[in-house]
Formats: C-alpha cells, sequence, structure tokens
C-alpha cells in the first residue's frame, strides 16, 4: 500500500522514532485509520502517532519526550475495549503495549506470573496448559485482549460469578506516570501489602492514571470437573428468577447466562445448534468443583428449573456437548451481525434478584422506541447487555436507538444497577456519569486523577468528566463492527 | 454528640450527617480525629496527644438476602452483622473477632485462614461510603457484582488505617453458611515440609478451604478445614489421606465434624494470643517460604523467650509475638528483617512493647508511598484523618522524598 508522506511531522515524533526505533512508531494516515477507534467505534480521533515501546524504560522515555509537548498520551493494549477509551481525541500520540508482550516470570510455587502488560489474556493461560494453574479471569475477547488492558479495564467475563473479576486477580502492577516516572504498586508476588490498596485503585482506571507495563498476575488451581445446565424456558422473567433461586438455594455457579427468544433464534439461523426456535430463554448454567459431588448439585439445579417452569432440562458432563453449547453462547454476538449490519450493546449491571423486572422493562423500552432489542447476557452477575439492532442509514432510527439506550442505562442506574458492568465508561459513559455520582463523589474522581496526573496530559477526559478537555460524542452513524456499540 | 472542645473527648456518632458535621468542627478547630479501632489501637504510631476519639455505632442496614449482599452501618460489629445473617442461612466469610466492627475490618484489611476460599474483605466489598477529610460524604461502587463505574475506592480503603476517610457505610458479598466443616490437624516435623507440599497439595480434591500453621516445640501443627456437605467433605478427607500415605513427615492427629460456628469460634479461640500479647507482628513474604521463616523464627526464639508463630501458608502470612519486653521486641525485629530481606516481604508491627520508639512499625517505605502522601492530600488536605498513622500527606503531587513521609 502507498504510504501518505508525512510533510508535517510532529516535532515530537523524531524523538520518538529514536528510542522506539523506525519499526516502533506509526506516523502516517493510512497507516493511523486502525487506531481512530477502539471496538466502540463511533468514538473516532486520528493520532498523530502510535508508539509500540518494548519495555517500561522505552515507555517511560517515550513520556518524558511528550512531557515537552503539549500532547494527549493515550495508553492502549489490544484496542478491544468497548467504551472509546483508546481513542485520540485532539493532538495525541497512542502508546501501544502490544510489542511489550513477554512472560517474565511464572512462580508456581508462589502462584503468580508476572507479566508485560501487552501479552495476551489467552497467551497466559496457554503458557500455563498443564501446570494445574491457570489466570481466572476470561473475557469474551480473551483471544486478544492483553492482560494490561484487562487490568486497566477491571475486565470481566463470564467465569466471573464464582471466580471474580480482573481486580481480583491482580498481586501488583508497574505504571509509568505522566512525568515519566516509575510507579511500583505492589510489585513483587505478596499476597498482601502494608497501608491502602493502590493495585485495587489502579485496576479499572480505564488508562486516565498512567500507563501499565508490567502486572503481577494471581494465578489459581483450574478448575477440573464441571457440568454444565442447559435449560429452556416459556419466559425470560421465568431463566431470570431461576438464576436467583440457584443462588439463594447455596450453590454458586461459575457462569449463568441466558439468551432470551430473539437471540435463541438468531443463533439457531446461523449454526444449526438444535435449539428451539419456539423457546422464549435458554439459560446455561456451568458448576465446578470435585468431580463426585457435582452430580447432587446439577439435580438440585435442575429440581430449581423445573420449579421455575423449565419446559426442557439437561444436565451433562460430556465434553463435547458442553463445548456446544458453551459454543453457540460465544458464537451470539458473531451471529448478530447476519441480521443487522449496525447494533450496539450495552452493559448495565443491577442486583440479580431485579434480573426478572429488569428484562421486563428492556422490552417496553425497545417497543416504546420501536427498536428490536435482543439479549445475551451475564445472568448470574446482573450484568444485562441489551443487544439494540438498527439501520445505519435512518438516521431516525439511530436516534430512537440512543434515547432507547439511555433509557435503559438511566433506569438501572435509578433502581440501584451501574450503567457499566465490566465495558467501563471510556467516552461513551460520560454522560451518565453525574446521574451515578454524587457531585463530591465527582470531584474526589478528579483530584485522585489529579495526583496521578495533575496536567491531565493521560487520557484526559475518559472516565470521568474533564474540566480541561470536552468530548462531544458525535453518535449517529455506527460502523458495522461486530461487538461495536454506539 | 459528647464535648469534643475538651481534650481526647469520645464522641460516638449515629448518622453520617453527624459524621459529616463532626469532621467539618474539627477542620476549623483543625483537631485530629482518631479511630485506631480496638484490635489494631496500638498499630503504629500513637494518636497526637489532643484529639477527638470517634466511635460509631451501626447495624444492618438492608439485607438483600436473595442477591447475598448486605449493607451495613460501619459501626455494626462482626457479631451482631454474622447474627443477622445466620437467620438467612448467611454468613462473612472474614475471620474477625466477633467485637471488631465493620469499619476497623475494612480500614485494617482483616483476614485469616477463611480467604482461602472466600478471599479477603477487597473481595468482597461491593460499595463504600465514607466522609473525606472536608467532611463530604463520598459513595462509590454500589450493590451490584460488577461495576466499573467510577475509579475504585472502595478497595483503595481496604487496609488504609483510617487515614483517607472515614467509612461509615458498606456493602459486601455475603455467602451461604456451609452444611458441614470437617478439620483436621497434622503435625509436621519440619514447618519447610508445608512448603514444599503445598504448590501440589492446592491442586489436589485435598486443597483445604482454610488452613492455620502453628509453630511448636515438636514442628508445626496445621489444621484445616474443608466445608460443604458431608459426601463432600469426605472426598476431600480421603483425598488428603491418599496424599499423604507412606510420608514420614507429617501425621494426621485426628479428624473432627463441626458446625460452621463452633468452627469460627475455635479458630478465634487460637488466635486470641494475638489480642494478649505485649508484642505482636505481622510478616508477609511469598507463601512458599511461609513454613521456612516460621521455622526460622521459632529456632531464634527458642533460645531467648517463648513466642506464637502461627500462619497462614496459603498467603504467605506470619503473625509472631507473644508477652515480650522492649529488648527482645528489638532483637526479634532485627531477626525478622533478615528473614525478610532474603525472600522478600514486609512486616508491621501490631503492638511494640515499650520502648516503642525503639521499633519503626512499618519498616522501610514502600515504593508507592510518595503516591499514597499526594492522595492523602487530597482526600484529607489537613492532616485530620488518624494523623501521621502511616502516610503523611505531600504539599503537593509527588513531591518530597519517601523519608519525609514516614
Amino acid at each position: 500500500m502507498a504510504r501518505t508522506l508525512a510533510t508535517d511531522e510532529h516535532p515530537a515524533i523524531a524523538p520518538l522514532r529514536k528510542i522506539v526505533g523506525v519499526k516502533g512508531i506509526l506516523s502516517h494516515r493510512d497507516e493511523l485509520i486502525v487506531y481512530e477507534c477502539d471496538g466502540f467505534s463511533v468514538a473516532k480521533g486520528l493520532p498523530l502517532a502510535v508508539i509500540f515501546p518494548t519495555d517500561t524504560q522505552q515507555v517511560a522515555a517515550c513520556v518524558e519526550i511528550l512531557n515537552g509537548h503539549d500532547l494527549q498520551i493515550i495508553p492502549r493494549g489490544s484496542g478491544t475495549g468497548l467504551a472509546g477509551g483508546a481513542v485520540a481525541y485532539g493532538p495525541g500520540i497512542i502508546i501501544c503495549t502490544s510489542r511489550m508482550n513477554r512472560i517474565e516470570n511464572i512462580d508456581m510455587q508462589n502462584r503468580f506470573a508476572v507479566v508485560q502488560a501487552g501479552v495476551r489474556n489467552l497467551a497466559l493461560s496457554d503458557a500455563l496448559t498443564g501446570t494445574g494453574l491457570h489466570y481466572s479471569p476470561d473475557p469474551s475477547s480473551q483471544r486478544a485482549s492483553s492482560i494490561g488492558g484487562n487490568a486497566s479495564t477491571n475486565a470481566g467475563g463470564i467465569n466471573t460469578l464464582k471466580h471474580g473479576v480482573t481486580t481480583n486477580h491482580i498481586l501488583g502492577m508497574e505504571m509509568v506516570l505522566a512525568d515519566g516516572t516509575i510507579l511500583n504498586a505492589r510489585c513483587g508476588g505478596l499476597y498482601d501489602g502494608i497501608g491502602p490498596d493502590l493495585p485495587g485503585l489502579i485496576c479499572g482506571h480505564e488508562g486516565t492514571f498512567g500507563i501499565v507495563t508490567r502486572v503481577w498476575c494471581r494465578l489459581v488451581p483450574k478448575p477440573s470437573h464441571r457440568r454444565t445446565v442447559y435449560a429452556v424456558f416459556d419466559s425470560t422473567f421465568n431463566a431470570c428468577k431461576t438464576v436467583s433461586d440457584v443462588i439463594a438455594d447455596g450453590i454458586l455457579p461459575t457462569s449463568m447466562e441466558i439468551m432470551d427468544e430473539s437471540m435463541i433464534r438468531i443463533v439457531e439461523d446461523a449454526f444449526h445448534f438444535g435449539f428451539p426456535t419456539d423457546a422464549r430463554a435458554m439459560l446455561l448454567i456451568e458448576i465446578d468443583g470435585i468431580d463426585q459431588v457435582l452430580d447432587e448439585q446439577l439435580e438440585q439445579i435442575i429440581h430449581i428449573a423445573q420449579d421455575n417452569g423449565a419446559q426442557n432440562v439437561e444436565g451433562c458432563s460430556d465434553e463435547a456437548r458442553r463445548d456446544q453449547l458453551w459454543s453457540a453462547r460465544k458464537k451470539a454476538f458473531g451471529a448478530v451481525g447476519r441480521v443487522s449490519h449496525s447494533y450496539c450493546t450495552q452493559d448495565a449491571c443491577v442486583p440479580r434478584s431485579m434480573l426478572p423486572d429488569v428484562m421486563v422493562k428492556v422490552g417496553e423500552i425497545g417497543r416504546k422506541y420501536d427498536i428490536q432489542i435482543t439479549n445475551v447476557f451475564h445472568a448470574g452477575d446482573g450484568n444485562i447487555h441489551p443487544i439494540l439492532l438498527f439501520d445505519e442509514d435512518d438516521p431516525e432510527q439511530v436516534q430512537r436507538t440512543l434515547r432507547a439506550s439511555q433509557e435503559i442505562l438511566e433506569h438501572c442506574i435509578d433502581i440501584g444497577g451501574t450503567p457499566t458492568g465490566e465495558h467501563g465508561v471510556g467516552v461513551e459513559k460520560l454522560h451518565l456519569m453525574d446521574r451515578m455520582f454524587t457531585p463530591d463523589t465527582i470531584d474526589t474522581f478528579k483530584k485522585v486523577k489529579f495526583c496521578f496526573d495533575p496536567d491531565g496530559r493521560i487520557n484526559d477526559a475518559k472516565k470521568i468528566p474533564s474540566d480541561k478537555t470536552f468530548i462531544e460524542l458525535v453518535k449517529p452513524i455506527a460502523a458495522n463492527v461486530p461487538g461495536g456499540a454506539l | 454528640m459528647a464535648d469534643q472542645e475538651s481534650s481526647n473527648a469520645t464522641v460516638t456518632i449515629d448518622h453520617a450527617d453527624d459524621l459529616s458535621s463532626l469532621v467539618r468542627d474539627c477542620v476549623e478547630r483543625q483537631q485530629p480525629i482518631v479511630d485506631y479501632g480496638i484490635a489494631h489501637a496500638h498499630l503504629g504510631y500513637p494518636p497526637p496527644p489532643r484529639h477527638v476519639r470517634l466511635v460509631q455505632r451501626g447495624a444492618v442496614i438492608e439485607h438483600y438476602d436473595r442477591d447475598m449482599t448486605l449493607r451495613a452501618a460501619a459501626g455494626a460489629t462482626m457479631g451482631e452483622l454474622n447474627e443477622h445473617l445466620r437467620s438467612r442461612n448467611q454468613f462473612l466469610p472474614i475471620d474477625a473477632d466477633s467485637d471488631l466492627t465493620l469499619g476497623e475490618v475494612i480500614c485494617h484489611n482483616v483476614y485469616g485462614p477463611l480467604r482461602a476460599t472466600y478471599g479477603a474483605i477487597r473481595d468482597l466489598l461491593l460499595g463504600l461510603r465514607y466522609v473525606d477529610g472536608l467532611g463530604r460524604q463520598i459513595h462509590v461502587g454500589g450493590r451490584t457484582v460488577k461495576n466499573v463505574a467510577g475509579y475504585d475506592l472502595s478497595r483503595f480503603m481496604v487496609g488504609s488505617l483510617g487515614q483517607f476517610g472515614v467509612v461509615y457505610e458498606a456493602t459486601i458479598r455475603t455467602y451461604s453458611i456451609p452444611h458441614r466443616v470437617f478439620c483436621v490437624e497434622l503435625q509436621f516435623n519440619d514447618a519447610t515440609v508445608v512448603d514444599a507440599l503445598l504448590g501440589e497439595w492446592l491442586l489436589t480434591d485435598a486443597a483445604p478451604g482454610w488452613m492455620l500453621l502453628k509453630m511448636t516445640e515438636d514442628g508445626a501443627i496445621v489444621r484445616l478445614g474443608y466445608f460443604g456437605r458431608a459426601t463432600a467433605c469426605e472426598v476431600q478427607v480421603r483425598a488428603l489421606e491418599s496424599m499423604l500415605c507412606g510420608r514420614d513427615d507429617v501425621q494426621i492427629m485426628g479428624t473432627d465434624r463441626r458446625s460452621l460456628g463452633d468452627d469460627a469460634d475455635q479458630r478465634g479461640a487460637r488466635r486470641r494470643w494475638r489480642r494478649e500479647a505485649t508484642g505482636l507482628c505481622k510478616v508477609i513474604v511469598p507463601p512458599a517460604c511461609t513454613g521456612a521463616l516460621c521455622k526460622a523464627l521459632s529456632q531464634w526464639a527458642a533460645d531467648h523467650a517463648l513466642i506464637n508463630v502461627d500462619a497462614l501458608p496459603v498467603h504467605g502470612c506470619v503473625f509472631a509475638g507473644g508477652t515480650i519486653d522492649g529488648d527482645f521486641a528489638l532483637a526479634m525485629d532485627q531477626q525478622i528483617n533478615q528473614l525478610i530481606d532474603r525472600v522478600g516481604g514486609r512486616r508491621v508491627w501490631y503492638r511494640r512493647p515499650e520502648p516503642v520508639d525503639a521499633i519503626d512499625p512499618y519498616g522501610p517505605a514502600g515504593p508507592d508511598l510518595s503516591i499514597l502522601g499526594a492522595l492523602k492530600h487530597t482526600m484529607d488536605p489537613n492532616d485530620l484523618l488518624n494523623p501521621g498513622r502511616f502516610v503523611r500527606p505531600l504539599p503537593g503531587p509527588l513531591l518530597g522524598s519517601q523519608e519525609e513521609l514516614v
């Protein structure tokens, strides 16, 4: 491909090139297009350059150079974020950690791994194959997403109900701050520290405190035995109630996932798994533990599902059948692309017992705005992902989609939930922060950010509103990106 | 509210608004507010001479039993909370004495052997409300089990020693009370055998729900528990017997079936010495060094005085101390520092015998102390909340040397 000549190269770029090498920087417009957005394709901004350091010292050196220029620094892992957190607004340089991909140490005895921030989540799992240990957080993006990115967004996933989200599995973090200093937050693999839990604060900062460069990951025994329950219901309400009843009965599954009627049809039409297309909801539950007692729990779950009117319940220990069922779940988002060129995936979380009513409300909002909404979600966590289908060529429909999304999220906040359970705020949900938090709390967030980044040079106006940078999302036409959201 | 004009007045607070008022009044008077807790009253530096001592009352605010979450005032004690939860067959899986308040548990990151199954308080905490050093009420997190809106100040407050805000309310996860607890007592000839075994042990069905190591004259006793249905516990005990079969360095001394309440009571009784000790030090090391550190410390102490050493091998946490005098504590501190220098670790003195100034309670400053100082300055700009206990505020962000902070 012919490259556009950089006739007006920013003066910061040449010294950056000296640090990361010619192959460690992109600064031509046609190369930068890939980096103008993350998985949230509505938020777009072309960076002046993207640099690819290979270690912490290079990151620190690049940040020091950028200190001399009035440029935003935007940390980026694999670009799989779903909230626009890795987009360059205004003149900015993206520091991409994808080449910081070394697993530096796996300490089996002390059960932790030290990885550079750009190591892919699945790469660590692969490296641990056969050891009996694993890194538990498993976001859907785990093939592509990086551990530094997961830590920065406090990524969730399917198995978080029992085993926790990213913050529960991070022991320490190294981060380069805005002035180029390297912050060491409980690095070293100890399971406790003295004083406040700084890694806990940094986890989920969405790249607004600094650039995470290394992560100390807690490793845990990998469950060796599991069972899966598949249940079909005549209403989403009953499927949701089953979720709540199972947990209230003292069982803590690793995952509880629901697909609603339209999603079952979408998946079945696409992949022909043999699901009943007249079902109103499908619930997948997985339990793990000691082999000899899992069957007892399986029966318990089946009884609860039947008590809630499940029409068809199947418990299985067969790995092939299990893989098929979970494959259906994991392919759901991809299948949506077959029926709608554009769709908007939302990410709210509510107390689990409110799920039945919330799903009814989501349906009402869809009807009110005449927008088709299909649902596949982490029911055990109360983490809903309504997917709003729309035609991007119809501006009026796009506006209705936006209003419907907004109403869903506001409803979830108003009943005690949150507008984001795992995707993050980024720029997408900035406008909801005032509804979620009190002014004093927002002010505290700003001051906390100031402690790490006093001049607002690192990813400003992401995660929390900024007094310095104002981002107004122009939201009409979403690109046709699977998983992308408005 | 009591008269807080007098020196070292104790003020009892029932409501968040009263707490905000108290903090604002103290800001005006530049009077420190101190809440060091019950079990941690002697941790770190002593409070400043003229201060207001804060006591919070509390209770369960809401128990969302179907969501398995509890919202409670920070002044509620663990005993009160568990008493409430028991009626719904739930509990808070934190090894904390029943007289400790929820606020103390959070601010001092109290945990025990149950952490092996349920995590520590940082893993259970969903939402937090606190009053900052300006008297403002800050609400973070909430009722949901996943939440990435806003910065996670809930977790930041865990272990904060009450220096960044006065926690007045928390929402936490609860768990179902296990059907049964099977306990096993093992005698190890040598504590380092525990280190060698543990890695593989945790990968088997014999992985315990909790584990506590106690040094004795004959080696180490490891007590452990399995939770769940009787059938599950039996499978685990058999797996343990199978794992240890043929070994001559460890013996099963006995097994015991208990209710969760009895199990918690017995663990509580075994850690009671920590509350009675005149000198108590907590040491954090890599988990695979736990037994080695316990052994070295016990061997060293055997020539000098009788001390207690117990540990959580799964998490590399060791408690050492007893009825000791200042000279012995100083010598013990030097010994601990030498040991952790070799393997990497940290230590903190929960209680130091007189003369307390001979021992630095926290040891060398961590590399994150500079940013903690900046955060302290932000959240408590007048340095009124438990001042000087661990982190002193910086005048500005990231300024000053670490030596100036502690």
